[in-house]
């Protein structure tokens, strides 16, 4: 039958087998020109395929009620035998090369013929599997099929001493090991075979007494692989999928593929019949499907379905696959029904795909996610566990950027990190030029733009996605800027009454969003023109974040008037079920007339809106004042900085806290935290006593308290996008300073003790007010050893 | 010092700063409205928010000598009212620690 289906494949399929065996001197797998003595031992013991009393007697299966079928399936197993072992690494949904070599030396003549006198190591293997089900006592199957080991070891007699069988005691790796040696071995069956050291391979499936799969399986992928429709579902069965739901489910997909192929091969009757015989009678809805095919997850089967008749129209091959989103026989589809089917089967019988590998990634990723210093351009060795030093963590100051005559409460880097705004107490916000200069890869800092409009201190500011604005809020008045002249292009001051603390920009740049103490959220258009006014709500906004999708709104606010207060709400309930009985309104105002209540106990809420429909997704009421909100790049999650100390990491998708920063103090001021690190990895926050606090994103540890902007508190920190190890932070002493990681020591330094910040170079500039603006920059010197100093450059004035 | 934002009350009716909105107190918190100041009437307030206060200096009143501060709104620095420190009269002592806003100087806000 094999060779009636694909007979034109034979002739090419012959030069693989001819390199594989060129390559490995040593093969064991079958050939043409075998020893006639052992071609005719193994002949002789090889079944008769319509009815073979050995095979039926020896079969594991053969008590189960389907053994007929069970039997077809094992003899095509064992006649694909070769191909099985040999191409174990077509496993892999991708690997084309194997795959193709599968489907080449399967169909030869030869190849078939020679699997007559195959050496029976794996289904040898399988029946001792299946048999003693995993059991490493191989005493009671080695038994019972001795005269089968005997001819077993001869193939490699001609080659090198057979391989006695290894039996170390217990079934772990080691005494005290939780690795079990069964799993460990055939995981490393299946990477030995897919990076080609078969013959390895082979040996090791002596030593052991495990083989990576057993013949079922290998004549399971064969069928797949070979088209071999009326054997798949069978084979699905013998490897333990039983329940009727997973059935359906594969018995569709296999359908589907067959339905495909038989259009692809223009045999239209054939795929009419398939459609009318076998899928039609499947009776899947399309509901019905999605849910039978869930576990499957395929998208493929769900698309075709509705779309199965009608491409029995489809004029030729090509259009075909189109239409289907198929890639035809000869390409991956088969693999990806394979792939797809595998997933029905359970794990031990079928080995998902580069298992190994998967399990040394994941240990991967998990050293990555404890490095507390990780900086990402590390190469990862197995030898030994990953973790980056301190010495690449920006943990000392590297600039002073001095401008500000005030306290400085807030900066934030364009998105380029190419500039850096600040902005003051002192009603002003400066835009700084920050370039990383390509040769010495020292910052180079410069004083760009004083932003002086403002009448009051500025409350909060923000680059436009693109960088080419900048907005800046004082109090009730918004100012736009343009970021490279250092325009104020527009000057909103009617529409809010009240401090505007929430700025920020529209995913796309279209425009930006304002929201206020006095309630209000207002859209804007690029140039500042009103756009519209959300319905009054119930907080006064204290910041928003918009997701870097431009989905959704976050706003962290405090109740105007209050509406669910209750006793039994304390500072640390930050339950779903607090949110749930609050807006369920299970908690009546319980406050009255005439007490005076206090900021301190009033509510504060985290509330989530969709930005489109302008509609409340969710909310959580949260009890102390909040300071600061940070959305992540993948707009999941929400980072909250609250008065009394801790940062919370809340999940926007999942609605809950995900995560605690604590040991941060207690403050009185607004205090404002970041995502930091390579891939976001790292949280960090100032603090009033004059701290930058830096956290494990994912574990929480504290591992940083770094000092060195004192006398006052840190009011904000930002990381620059795109570096690994720089930062910014602003504080009370009227400063922004850069933080990068200590300097490689020369002998010379060794003997400098930390010199304190020197005054490089301050400059002057006239201002277009006017006025005198006293512009430096400090560097510290240990920083700066064996490089030029960094220095403040003439601003170019407009 | 760091950013702090402006305090903002609860109440049935709030009084703020007739300039910039700030919030000043509520009727909740109001004593009497039977006060003159320099613009004419005065409420008193038994507590005030967003205020900066001014140095202590003793002032006659209709009602006898007193230590006052003038009040500014910290928001717009406007001066709202004053706040007494010390009543010498013992029929004026209630008024310690209180505050007065001129009517001419606030309005309700939201």
């Amino acid at each position: 039958m094999t060779t009636q289906i694909f007979p034109e494949l034979a002739e090419s399929a012959r030069p693989a087998i001819r390199r594989r065996r060129a390559l490995s001197v040593t093969s064991t797998y079958p050939s043409a020109d075998k020893p006639v003595k052992r071609r005719r031992i193994d002949t002789s013991n090889h079944p008769n395929l319509e009815a073979s009393s050995l095979h039926s007697n020896q079969h594991p299966l053969s008590g189960i009620a389907d053994a007929a079928e069970a039997m077809r399936l094992t003899q095509a197993g064992e006649a694909s035998e070769p191909q099985g072992t040999q191409s174990s690494s077509s496993s892999d949904v991708g690997n084309g090369a194997a795959a193709g070599a599968t489907t080449g030396t399967y169909t030869s003549p030869s190849a078939f013929i020679a699997s007559m006198d195959d050496p029976l190591v794996n289904v040898k293997n399988g029946h001792v599997k299946a048999l003693s089900n995993g059991s490493t006592n191989g005493s009671l199957t080695n038994g019972s099929l001795s005269p089968r080991i005997e001819t077993l070891a001869e193939p490699y007699a001609r080659h090198a001493k057979a391989v006695a069988r290894v039996f170390p005691p217990g079934t772990t790796l080691y005494p005290d090991s939780m690795t079990d040696r069964e799993e460990f071995v055939r995981l490393l069956l299946q990477t030995l075979k897919d990076v080609g050291y078969l013959e390895t391979a082979n040996v090791l499936e002596q030593e052991s007494g495990y083989s990576y799969e057993t013949a079922h399986v290998a004549a399971f992928r064969n069928a797949v692989m070979n088209g071999k429709w009326d054997l798949v579902e069978n084979g699905l069965v013998v490897l333990g999928v039983r329940d009727d739901d997973s059935l359906r489910a594969a018995r569709f997909m296999i359908s589907q593929q067959k339905y495909l192929e038989y259009l692809e091969a223009n045999k239209r009757a054939e795929a009419l019949l398939t459609l009318r015989q076998e899928i039609a009678p499947l009776d899947i809805e399309q509901g019905r499907l999605h849910n039978l095919s869930r576990q499957v997850t395929s998208s493929l089967v769900l698309g075709l379905c509705s779309s199965a008749p009608s491409l029995i129209m489809a004029s030729g091959p090509e259009e075909l696959r189109r239409q289907a989103h198929w890639d035809g026989s000869n390409g991956s589809s088969r693999q990806r029904l394979l792939s797809h089917l595998q997933q029905l089967v359970p794990s031990s019988a079928m080995v998902p795909s580069r298992r190994l590998d998967t399990l040394l990634q994941q240990a991967r990723e998990h050293q990555i996610q404890m490095c507390n210093y990780h900086i990402g351009s590390q190469t990862h060795s197995l030898y030994h566990d990953h973790s980056c030093s301190r010495k690449q963590f920006p943990s000392m100051n590297t600039h002073i950027l001095e401008g500000h005559r005030d306290e400085v409460w807030q900066l934030q880097w364009s998105h380029r990190g190419d500039k850096l705004a600040s902005s003051s107490k002192d009603s002003t916000v400066i835009i700084w030029k920050i370039a990383r200069i390509e040769a010495t890869r020292e910052l180079d800092c410069t004083l760009q733009h004083v932003l002086r409009d403002h009448s009051f201190h500025i409350n909060a500011i923000s680059w436009s996605p693109d960088d080419s604005y900048l907005l800046s809020s004082a109090e009730h008045e918004i100012k736009l800027w343009h970021a490279e002249t250092g325009a104020c292009l527009k000057t909103i001051n009617q529409q809010h009454s009240q401090t505007v603390n929430g700025l920020c920009w529209l995913a796309d740049s279209s425009g930006f969003v304002t929201g206020g103490m006095d309630r209000r959220i207002i859209q804007w258009d690029i140039k500042g023109n009103f756009v519209l006014q959300w319905p009054q709500l119930d907080i006064r906004i204290l910041e928003l974040a918009i997701t870097p999708n431009g989905r959704r709104l976050v706003a962290i606010g405090q109740l105007a008037q209050p509406i669910s207060i209750s006793n039994e709400h304390t500072p640390s309930a930050h339950s779903l079920a607090t949110t749930l009985q609050a807006s369920a309104g299970v908690h009546a105002p319980t406050v009255s007339g005439n007490e005076n209540r206090t900021s301190v106990d009033i509510e504060r809420r985290i509330v989530v809106y969709d930005l489109e429909t302008r509609q409340e997704i969710w909310w959580q009421s949260v009890w102390g004042e909040l300071q600061s909100v940070k959305i992540s790049e993948d707009s999941r999650f929400a980072l909250i900085n609250h008065q009394q100390g801790d940062v919370a990491l809340w999940d926007l998708v999942e609605e809950r806290l995900i995560q605690r920063y604590v040991g941060r103090p207690r403050g009185m001021c607004v205090v404002r935290s970041c995502f930091g690190g390579i891939d976001g990895g790292l949280i960090l926050s100032g603090s009033e006593d004059g701290h930058v606090y830096v956290w494990n994103r994912r574990t929480g540890t504290l591992f940083e308290m770094l000092s060195g902007h004192e006398p006052g508190g840190v009011n904000s920190v930002d990381w620059c996008p795109g570096e690994s190890a720089l930062f910014a932070s602003c504080g009370d002493d009227g400063t922004i300073r850069l933080w990068g990681p200590e300097p490689e020591l020369t002998a010379d330094s060794n003997m400098v003790e930390q010199p304190g910040p020197i005054v490089h170079d301050a400059s002057e500039r006239e201002t277009q007010n006017g006025k005198q603006l006293v512009g430096g920059l400090r560097t510290n010197d240990g920083y700066l050893l064996g490089a030029s100093p960094s220095r403040m450059k003439e601003a170019s004035t407009r | 010092m760091g950013m702090t934002h402006l305090e903002f009350l609860y109440g049935t009716r709030i009084f703020g700063c007739k300039t910039c909105n700030a919030h000043f107190s509520t009727t909740e918190d109001m004593m009497s409205r039977a006060f003159n100041g320099q613009y004419g009437r005065a409420y008193l307030f038994a507590k005030v928010v967003n205020v900066r206060q001014g140095e202590p200096n003793d002032r006659p009143m209709t009602t006898g000598l007193h230590t006052v501060r003038d009040i500014f709104c910290i928001k717009c620095n406007t001066q709202v009212g004053w706040k007494y420190d010390k009543a010498y009269d013992e029929a004026q002592k209630y008024k310690e620690g209180k505050f007065i806003l001129e009517r001419e100087m606030i309005k309700t806000v939201d």
